[in-house]
This record gives C-alpha cells, sequence and structure tokens, in this order.
C-alpha cells in the first residue's frame, strides 16, 4: 500500500475526519463506477457509493493492514452494499437502457457518441450476470490482483483463476454475438 | 479479445460519479457527524444508566439491611444475606440478622402500639417466626462450631440484650422469652435445664 494511504487510513482509524475525508477523494471514482456498473442507475449508484464510505469510516478500525490493500477492502463492502439493495429490491436483471438521460446544452454530438460508447460497454456487461461481472471489473477494469480479489469474494486464489477464466469465455462469447 | 476488453475499461474509466463530485464529502461528512453525536449521546445514557443502577443497587442494599420482617425491602435483605454467605461462609452472620430483627420488631411493636395501630396484632407473629429461624440458625451452628468461644460470647451477648427487652417492652414477653430459651438451647452446660441440651428436657 502506498505510504500515503496508509498513513491517512491510520489517522482515519484514530477518528481523523479530515484524513478520512482524502481517502474518500482518492477512492470516490473507483467504488462509483464498480457500483454504477453493478447496477446501472446513476442516482441510486451516488447513494450506494455513499453508504459503502459510510460504512468503511464506521468500520475502519476493523481494517487490518495486512490483509489486503485498502482498496480491497473498500470493494469488498461496495460489494456487499450492492449485494444488500438487490436482495432488498429482488431485480433479477437490469434494463442498462432504463436510466439513460436526454443529452442537452452543448456539445450534444460529444454528449450522444459518449453515450453510444458507454452503452456499448454496458450492454456487453450487462448480459453478463452479477458475479461474473464483478470478476471482470475487479481483474481487467480495476486491474487487481487474485488474492486480492479472493479475499473480496472469500474464495480460494485458484477458484479465483477458474472463475475469471469462465467470465471472461462468457464475454468473448457475448462480444462475437455482436460482430 | 483484448483489444475489446481494452475498449471496454476505457469507457469505464471515463464514467464519472458527477452528482458526488462537488458535494460528495460534505453530505457525507454531515452523516457522519450526526453518526458521531447519535454515539457519543448513547454512551453518555449508558454511562448514566449504570451510574444510576449501581447507586440504587447500593443505596437499595444499604436500605434494605435495617428491613424488618413484613418490610418492602426484607426479601432484598435476605437475598444479599444468601449472597454474603456464599461468598464469607459465616453462619454467624444470619444469628446476628435474626436477633437484629427480633430486637427492632419488639421495638417496633411497642410504636405500633403507640399509635394504636392494627398491624401490631401482626407483629407478634412476625417475632415469632423470626424467633423460629433465629433457633434453626442456632442449632445449625451448634452442630458445626458449637463449642467455639466466640459463639458460646455470642450467645450470651443475645441472652443478655433479649432479657433487657423483656423489661423495656414487657408486651413482649411470651416471644423474648423464647428467645431466651433458644440461646439456652444453644448454649453448653446450661444450669436450668435438666439435660445436657440435645433436645430440652423438661426442667425440674
Amino acid at each position: 500500500m502506498e505510504p500515503e494511504v496508509l498513513h491517512l487510513v491510520r489517522q482515519s482509524k484514530n477518528g481523523k475526519k479530515e484524513a478520512f475525508g482524502k481517502l474518500y477523494t482518492l477512492y470516490l471514482k473507483k467504488v462509483y463506477r464498480f457500483i454504477y456498473y453493478m447496477i446501472y442507475d446513476t442516482n441510486l449508484a451516488a447513494d450506494l457509493t455513499q453508504d459503502t464510505f459510510f460504512k468503511v469510516w464506521k468500520s475502519i478500525r476493523s481494517y487490518q493492514e495486512g490483509k489486503g490493500s485498502f482498496a480491497t477492502y473498500l470493494f469488498a463492502i461496495a460489494r456487499n452494499v450492492v449485494i444488500d439493495h438487490q436482495r432488498k429490491k429482488k431485480e433479477s436483471h437490469i434494463d442498462p437502457q432504463m436510466e439513460e438521460t436526454i443529452p442537452s446544452g452543448e456539445n450534444i454530438e460529444e454528449q450522444v457518441i459518449a453515450k453510444e460508447k458507454r452503452q456499448e460497454v454496458r450492454n456487453s456487461l450487462s448480459k453478463l450476470d452479477g458475479d461474473n461481472r464483478q470478476l471482470i471489473l475487479f481483474r481487467y477494469f480495476e486491474e487487481l490482483s487474485i488474492p486480492d480479489i479472493g479475499r473480496i469474494l472469500g474464495k480460494e486464489e485458484g477458484n479465483v483463476r477458474v472463475l475469471i477464466f469462465r467470465a471472461l469465455k462468457k464475454l468473448k462469447k457475448i462480444m462475437e454475438e455482436k460482430i | 479479445m483484448n483489444e475489446s476488453i481494452g475498449k471496454l475499461k476505457k469507457e469505464y474509466l471515463n464514467v464519472e460519479p458527477d452528482a458526488l463530485m462537488e458535494s460528495g464529502w460534505q453530505s457525507l461528512e454531515v452523516r457522519i457527524d450526526r453518526h458521531r453525536s447519535i454515539r457519543r449521546l448513547f454512551t453518555f445514557l449508558v454511562i448514566l444508566s449504570t451510574v444510576f443502577l449501581l447507586t440504587s443497587g447500593t443505596l437499595s442494599v444499604q436500605m434494605a439491611k435495617a428491613a424488618l420482617p413484613g418490610e418492602l425491602l426484607y426479601p432484598l435483605k435476605r437475598t444479599s444475606e444468601k449472597v454474603v454467605i456464599i461468598f464469607n461462609k459465616d453462619r454467624n452472620i444470619p444469628i446476628e440478622n435474626r436477633v437484629q430483627e427480633i430486637v427492632g420488631l419488639v421495638e417496633k411493636e411497642e410504636r405500633l402500639e403507640k399509635e394504636n395501630d392494627l398491624r401490631q396484632e401482626q407483629i407478634h407473629s412476625k417475632i415469632l417466626e423470626t424467633v423460629g429461624e433465629y433457633s434453626q440458625e442456632v442449632l445449625e451452628v451448634k452442630e458445626d462450631s458449637g463449642s467455639s468461644d466466640n459463639f458460646q460470647n455470642r450467645l450470651d451477648s443475645h441472652r443478655g440484650k433479649f432479657e433487657s427487652l423483656i423489661k423495656q417492652h414487657p408486651t413482649c414477653a411470651k416471644e423474648l422469652e423464647q428467645a431466651i430459651e433458644v440461646t439456652k438451647s444453644g448454649q453448653n452446660g446450661d444450669s436450668n435445664s435438666g439435660g445436657s441440651g440435645s433436645s430440652g428436657g423438661g426442667k425440674d
């Protein structure tokens, strides 16, 4: 773990809110985009991101430096927040088309292109179930190590490798079908 | 495939939490402050409740020490007596408590008589009950360590107390005489009784 992050984590453990604020700034995007690609709802992703950081604040004293990076700890909590939300909502399928807003203001053409690209990512990933999707996000987009992913999911490294392989195979099939 | 994933990753990384960028931390900070206040209040209430329970519990036990049979705190007194004996194992404690209760009840009887209180009649039966318990305690200790000087001296002291009370409170003479008999039954080489004191045989 980077020394700066370690220092901020230790200060946060001692109740220093300002240090936690810096951690929030450092990791906000990571947590948000992971949650967004799990639920495909901008506003809800923002709420769940705040919930995640709030839970991290409450439980940060239980974080052990030797057991994975702080990002791993964050993602584990974020994942649980998403699972809890999905359990309450009992939604089996998220329609990635649902929450798209109508572009407005300047540079509409650029916005539309960006929107289409995002849609392409969502469409590809949304066809994966939640478990496979998070594996792809963690391994290929957030570039977490196999051991760290194992810690988040509570699985052995060997098992994680197999699961990632299978998830990748499914994603490849989805993308080939689109061509 | 790698190229495709690379493209997907690029778009993934472009996602920005627009709603949170400006004021996300501020709203989270408010939530954290609220949580802290609630926790401090909760901690304060827990400490206050603990202090109150300890204080009132201690006060109750202290007040119960003077409780007499039939009074509200008397069960608490007997319970705390049992607890004390478990740790202390001093069988003289219940004996001393019963003597203190007999004395207290006699004095209470006189007060109620002066006030023409109808509860005065109940006191006599309470005194008799307590004398009965006193007798049981004395017999038990006598079987264990009846010959000890300490025990004998205590019985002497009790006897002196009861004899003095009879003079001051003649209305309770009958109950107090029974109490005196108990002390005699506990004492060695009692001069009044014929037998050596196991079951008090008839006097000559």
